[in-house]
């Protein structure tokens, strides 16, 4: 008589029991199947019946199901064993029903990851319908959910998320042109209708003679809209220099004012900026946002002149540093004015 | 007065002899009372092991609930205190089993309890893997569907 191995005894197994888990006892005939061919396995060995019987419920002690009905035996004399489905031990749909409503939303959600059968119990709208009840028990007073599903709802308002993400513009800079003019005691010393990409491009080669503080803040890569003076000029320190600047739209044919005049006031000698602000109007749909400024500043070259003064500006640059960082926050600021 | 004895008889064949007072607390032997007095009454589905740790549970809770409405509170809490070291020392397969086994009997008091420790185990994980290790639960997702699984659910992950 062939005695069989331990190890390899072990191995098998390890190996039925894996598979009976993976097959989740749907499949009942592959589970047939398998012992069938166990059972071969055993036959090739010749062991007599009897020791194969011990065997079997050895392997069942294992892997813990309960003792199966013998059904048949095959032609070589082996016993063929069918494991009932619900022996297997699965979570079954029962246990889960019963054990979900006693979770709390986020186990819950959780739990959909865990596997198919889990996440096809937990998306039932009941079990989020409960947990909106515990949130907010109004709901209940309505038959129907607010939003569609209670899983949605639960979904959408059960944390409050801080940080959110802009939605994108409605405007880009090609839609854009900006129409710029600064004055010197009321005579005007630049006019420029400035397309709303030449805004984005900036000043490209920088000219020399400009400071480094200055270099490195346009070499810098951040968002900032910076246009070349051209033609470039210059501005007598002891005269009042003011800026006045309107946006046009193209896909709308409107107009809007970012600065209606406003005086240079600060001078800024270390990063060789000239600054002027104005609070922004924005369109009556935002009534309640105010406090936004706009500001221009005139950037000028690194020279002795300032001593005669006299600012030699080679740049202009618009920004909303108050608020807006970003190209996305800036288009979405601009598209915010009140447009007429 | 006399107290009639039952016998519960397990799947693998171990005795119990209990009293009314346990067997009524099962909704499905309750009507046994009546019949089985004396004879072994079968309960096919649960083995040994758990059909004591059931009639352990029933005894304990007969002190209590044995028609004495205004026992103190003190009771109910050493009750209490009683169900929660009874089901938490117990391994997740034995808890399982013990969920079964007070379906098939509905003894409500018991199902509640084990689908609550069921639930605290669930609680305890932080995410979806420690669920499946914890349960051993095999996940029969691809890598896709599980991606998309977790995108839907990553509200409730922050």
């Amino acid at each position: 008589m062939h005695k069989l191995k331990i190890v390899n005894f072990k191995n098998i197994i390890v190996f039925i029991k894996i598979l009976l888990v993976k097959t989740c006892g749907k499949y009942f005939s592959l589970i047939f199947l398998i012992f069938f061919r166990f059972t071969d396995a055993f036959a090739c060995f010749r062991l007599p019946l009897i020791s194969q019987e011990k065997i079997f419920s050895r392997i069942y002690k294992i892997i813990q199901i309960q003792p199966p009905q013998i059904l048949c035996k095959n032609q070589s004399g082996s016993v063929l064993i069918f494991v009932e489905q619900h022996c297997l031990k699965m979570f079954t749909e029962e246990v889960l029903k019963n054990v979900f409503p006693l979770l709390e939303g986020e186990d819950l959600a959780a739990c959909m990851g865990v596997c198919k059968q889990w996440r096809h119990i937990a998306k039932d709208d009941f079990y989020w319908k409960c947990q909106c009840a515990k949130k907010w028990p109004s709901v209940c007073k309505r038959t129907k959910p607010p939003t569609g599903t209670y899983y949605k709802m639960f979904q959408t308002f059960s944390k409050r998320r801080l940080n959110r993400t802009l939605p994108p513009p409605r405007l880009s800079f090609e839609n854009l042109e900006f129409f710029v003019d600064i004055w010197s005691e009321d005579k005007p010393v630049y006019s420029g209708l400035i397309p709303g990409l030449a805004m984005e491009t900036g000043i490209k080669p920088l000219p020399s003679g400009i400071s480094n503080v200055l270099r490195t803040h346009l070499a810098k890569p951040d968002y900032k809209m910076v246009v070349p003076a051209e033609p470039r000029f210059t501005v007598p320190l002891n005269q009042t220099v003011s800026v006045s600047m309107l946006v046009g739209r193209n896909d709308s044919d409107k107009v809007a004012r970012i600065i209606n005049r406003s005086v240079f006031e600060y001078i800024d000698r270390s990063s060789y900026r000239a600054l002027a602000f104005e609070y922004l109007d924005l369109s009556p749909y935002y009534p309640f946002v105010s406090g936004i400024r706009a500001w221009v500043s005139l950037l000028f070259m690194d020279a002795e002149d300032i001593n005669d003064g006299v600012l030699d500006v080679f740049g202009i640059q618009l920004d909303f540093c108050d608020v807006a960082e970003t190209k996305e926050e800036v288009l979405w600021l601009l598209d915010m004015l009140d447009w007429k | 007065m006399t107290k009639e004895m039952f016998t519960l008889k397990s799947s693998d064949g171990f005795l119990f002899v209990v009293d009314e007072a346990v067997v009524h607390q099962s909704v499905t032997l309750s009507p046994m009372v009546q019949d089985c007095a004396g004879r072994e009454y079968p309960i096919n589905n649960v083995t040994g092991k758990i059909l004591n740790l059931v009639v352990e549970y029933c005894k304990n809770h007969v002190v209590v609930d044995g028609g004495d409405s205004s026992s103190s509170s003190s009771s109910g809490d050493a009750l209490k205190k009683w169900d929660d070291e009874f089901i938490t020392q117990m391994d997740l397969s034995t808890v399982y089993d013990l969920i079964m086994a007070a379906n098939y009997l509905i003894i409500k008091g018991l199902f509640d309890l084990a689908c609550q420790r069921v639930a605290d185990e669930i609680a305890a994980c932080k995410d979806h893997e420690e669920i499946r290790a914890t349960l051993g639960i095999v996940s029969d997702y691809t890598a896709e569907e599980e991606a998309e699984v977790l995108k839907e659910n990553e509200w409730a992950f922050d």
